[in-house]
């Protein structure tokens, strides 16, 4: 329970794998010294699951993050999205998944501050060469979807945080990816928007079935993912799944 | 379920890159003011110097040309008129012998002076070095101190000094004033000077004769062809009897530099006709009347300089025509003279002194002004690399992001090659139009109605700024836009 190897092989058996790691590492050369971020990560991600990146900040949990988003280049090791690995793809290959197969949502967002929310939810689209009609209709459902309709002529600039996030999530979903990365989706939002974006993950994995893979120290997460993964000092420190968690404190609050 | 396949991203066509182009500079199209201003401001400096220059030269060469004439008419007299005197003669030969590229006009002077004066091929060039020594020794004489010049030419003109030295107690005399005064010999050598006061400046003097008498036999020949007239009345003929005379005589010249000659001739005579009836009493006392000039100010250049309406001319034809001996002359014509006299005042003003060279084309303007222009364009380059460069570093999160939702390297350079190439555009023209019409401005206050603006090298020079503006946009943009794009996205997103 506390180390990955038995985790990943009784998971093995019942889930398939969509995101693999081997001993990845991330390091800096700083002067003479060399800097690790990631140290010999082994990690595994399943289909449909929602799973939580928990740590400190400077944990290494954004570079782990980074890198099994094919957002960052590694140093050692291989990162393998469903059995592909990351490296060996060509710069077309890697913007072809980044388009279709992975949607990114960050911690500030990262809209594009001159187009409107209808026009940020259709350039994944554009660059996946969907027809303009076509991506509006789409754009318009996933705004819909994230409740933000009447406000696709907005500019980011014109809206909440917690607006300009949703518009970030349907811009994520435009191209119907596989996983949903998450970095900190939350930590700039106040508690009440924060958990109207958590509750619309959720209803995205749950009804979706899409895999979500959320970087956070938001301790509500543990509420609503399936497993939760410890990173500090670029390790792994620890793989729960959230029932045994959840079992453990519940004994621990009975004693109490 | 299924396993998920990697294929390649689709390529964007440019149209849908321009669509995204748009949006981008309709947002930005305030805050790329600044950038674009920049720019405008970079070109239009560039532009302003370049076409100033062209304007400057065109106008010194235009009005240069249009004095031709009248030059070209002066000069034909004193060449009809009596022969060279030696020290033009020896100017010539020493200048005609040296450049490669002289003039045409001095080629032709030397021509005529090797025809005329009957001397063979090696004797000729024997006589150009000579020439050339003599001018040599005056101009050291020239480049003498004060004291050293009075001992060394006994206060003299330079060719009579040189000349005084064939005797031999005065070359003595002065090869020890050299030796007291500590000064190296004209020429390097005193055996070589001796050489050309014996030697060579008597043979040299005695071609001179040949070809001033030469020349008067010329002049000769020309005065029969037309009976015997003056040369100003030889000039108002046809510009065909003219050639035909003047290269039977043995003259050489450029046939077409005869065509404006019959207008000066005719102007000339008219000058003439004035000139006679303002020194009559009756005139001068009636000019001074109406125009308040001094008696003794009263001559042609001054009152046709007064001379600046219809009713002036008209008054001083009648006051020549109203002589006991009338003088006939047409008050149009007077007017016309009077109005050429002034603008030849204001293009000899134009001109200055210096010759403009006559080579055209983009750099025809002065070395000076070409380093101002390289000048002001390495100063133009640092500020627009720079704005862009800016304005690109900023929009670094911008490229990173795009990159995570897709899009191809050459997305994102089409992108950025747009936008910049589009400010460029926008900067560069204005900047142009700014520039030119600044130059202009300047140009019309400097030189009024005598400006000459060059159509060709104006285009030349505008589509050179244009392109270096847009150039200078579109790589101070691209370069960085590049940079970031090569990277992968979390990586250009920390360049911050």
């Amino acid at each position: 329970m506390t180390m990955n190897e038995p985790v990943q092989h009784v998971a093995h058996d019942e889930k398939p794998v969509i995101i693999r790691t081997l001993g990845l590492v991330k390091s800096y050369p700083m002067g003479d010294k060399v800097t690790y971020a990631l140290h010999d990560v082994t990690a595994t991600i399943y289909r449909g699951e929602f799973i939580a990146i928990l740590g400190p900040s400077g944990s290494g949990k954004t570079t782990f993050f980074n890198m099994i988003g094919a957002l960052d280049s590694l140093s050692e090791g291989r990162v393998l999205i469903d059995e592909v690995d990351v490296a060996q793809l060509s710069a077309a290959e890697l913007a072809f998944l980044r388009c279709r197969k992975i949607g990114y949502i960050f911690q500030s967002y990262n809209l594009i501050r001159y187009m409107t929310a209808l026009e940020n939810v259709t350039v994944p689209m554009a660059f996946a060469g969907v027809a303009p009609e076509a991506a509006r209709r789409r754009g318009m459902d996933l705004l819909a979807l994230v409740g933000l309709a009447d406000r696709w002529t907005h500019r980011p600039i014109e809206m909440s945080g917690g607006q300009q996030q949703r518009v970030a999530i349907a811009r994520a979903l435009c191209n119907q990816p596989m996983v949903l990365l998450c970095d900190e989706p939350t930590a700039n939002l106040d508690l009440k928007t924060g958990a109207d974006i958590l509750e619309i993950l959720q209803h995205l994995n749950k009804d979706r079935g899409i895999t979500i893979v959320c970087a956070t120290h938001d301790h509500r997460l543990l509420n609503v993912c399936d497993r939760m993964m410890w990173i500090r000092d670029g390790h792994i420190e620890r793989v729960e799944d959230r029932r045994n968690i959840t079992v453990r404190v519940g004994r621990i609050g009975g004693q109490e | 379920m299924k396993p998920i396949t990697v294929k390649e991203q689709v390529r964007l066509s440019v149209g849908r890159c321009f669509a995204l182009a748009l949006s981008s500079m309709s947002y930005r199209f305030f805050r790329s003011m600044v950038t674009v201003s920049v720019l405008a401001l970079a070109v239009a400096f560039l532009a302003h110097m370049l076409v100033y220059g062209m304007i400057e030269h065109q106008t010194k060469l235009s009005a240069y040309n249009e004095l031709r004439d009248s030059r070209s008419h002066g000069e034909w007299v004193t060449r009809l008129t009596a022969p060279d005197p030696e020290g033009v003669i020896l100017r010539n030969l020493a200048d005609g012998g040296t450049d490669l590229s002289a003039s045409t006009a001095l080629a032709d002077r030397t021509a005529e002076y090797k025809a005329w004066s009957g001397a063979s091929a090696a004797e000729w060039d024997e006589d150009q070095a000579a020439a050339r020594e003599v001018e040599s020794v005056y101009r050291y004489f020239e480049g003498l101190p004060p004291a050293a010049h009075a001992i060394l030419t006994s206060g003299l003109e330079p060719s009579v000094a040189l000349e005084r030295l064939a005797r031999p107690e005065l070359f003595e005399a002065f090869q020890e004033h050299l030796a007291e005064l500590r000064l190296k010999p004209p020429l390097g050598d005193v055996e070589v000077l001796r050489r050309l006061v014996q030697e060579n400046r008597p043979r040299l003097a005695a071609l001179v004769k040949r070809i001033q008498a030469g020349h008067l036999r010329a002049i000769g020949l020309v005065r029969k062809a037309f009976g015997g007239q003056s040369p100003r009345a030889i000039l108002a003929a046809t510009p065909a009897e003219l050639t035909l005379a003047l290269s039977q005589a043995g003259f050489h010249f450029d046939s077409l530099a005869l065509d404006g000659l019959a207008r000066f001739a005719r102007r000339d005579a008219l000058l003439t006709t004035l000139a006679r009836g303002l020194d009559l009493p009756a005139v001068k006392t009636a000019v001074v009347q109406k125009t308040g000039l001094e008696r003794a100010d009263v001559n042609t250049s001054r009152v046709l300089e007064l001379i600046d309406s219809e009713a002036r001319a008209t008054w001083l034809a009648g006051v020549l025509s109203d002589q006991p001996q009338p003088i006939r002359v047409d008050a149009a014509e007077i007017l016309a003279l009077a109005r050429d006299l002034r603008r030849e005042a204001r293009l000899a003003a134009a001109v200055g002194d210096e010759v403009p060279e006559p080579s055209q084309g983009l750099l025809a303007v002065s070395p000076w002004m070409q380093w101002l222009i390289a000048l002001s364009f390495l100063v133009c380059m640092v500020g627009v690399a720079n704005a862009m460069t800016m304005a690109v570093t900023e929009r670094f999160t911008e490229i990173a992001t795009m990159k995570c939702l897709g899009a191809m390297n050459g997305v994102v350079m089409t992108l950025f090659l747009i936008e910049s190439s589009m400010q460029g555009l926008v900067g560069a023209i204005a900047g142009l139009i700014l520039g030119i019409g600044l130059a202009l401005a300047r140009g019309l206050a400097g030189y009024g109605g005598l400006m000459a603006v060059p159509g060709e090298e104006l285009l030349a020079g505008s589509g050179v700024c244009l392109a270096a503006g847009m150039v200078l946009a579109v790589v101070a943009a691209v370069g960085p836009a590049w940079m970031a794009a090569r990277l992968a996205p979390m990586e250009a997103m920390r360049i911050e």
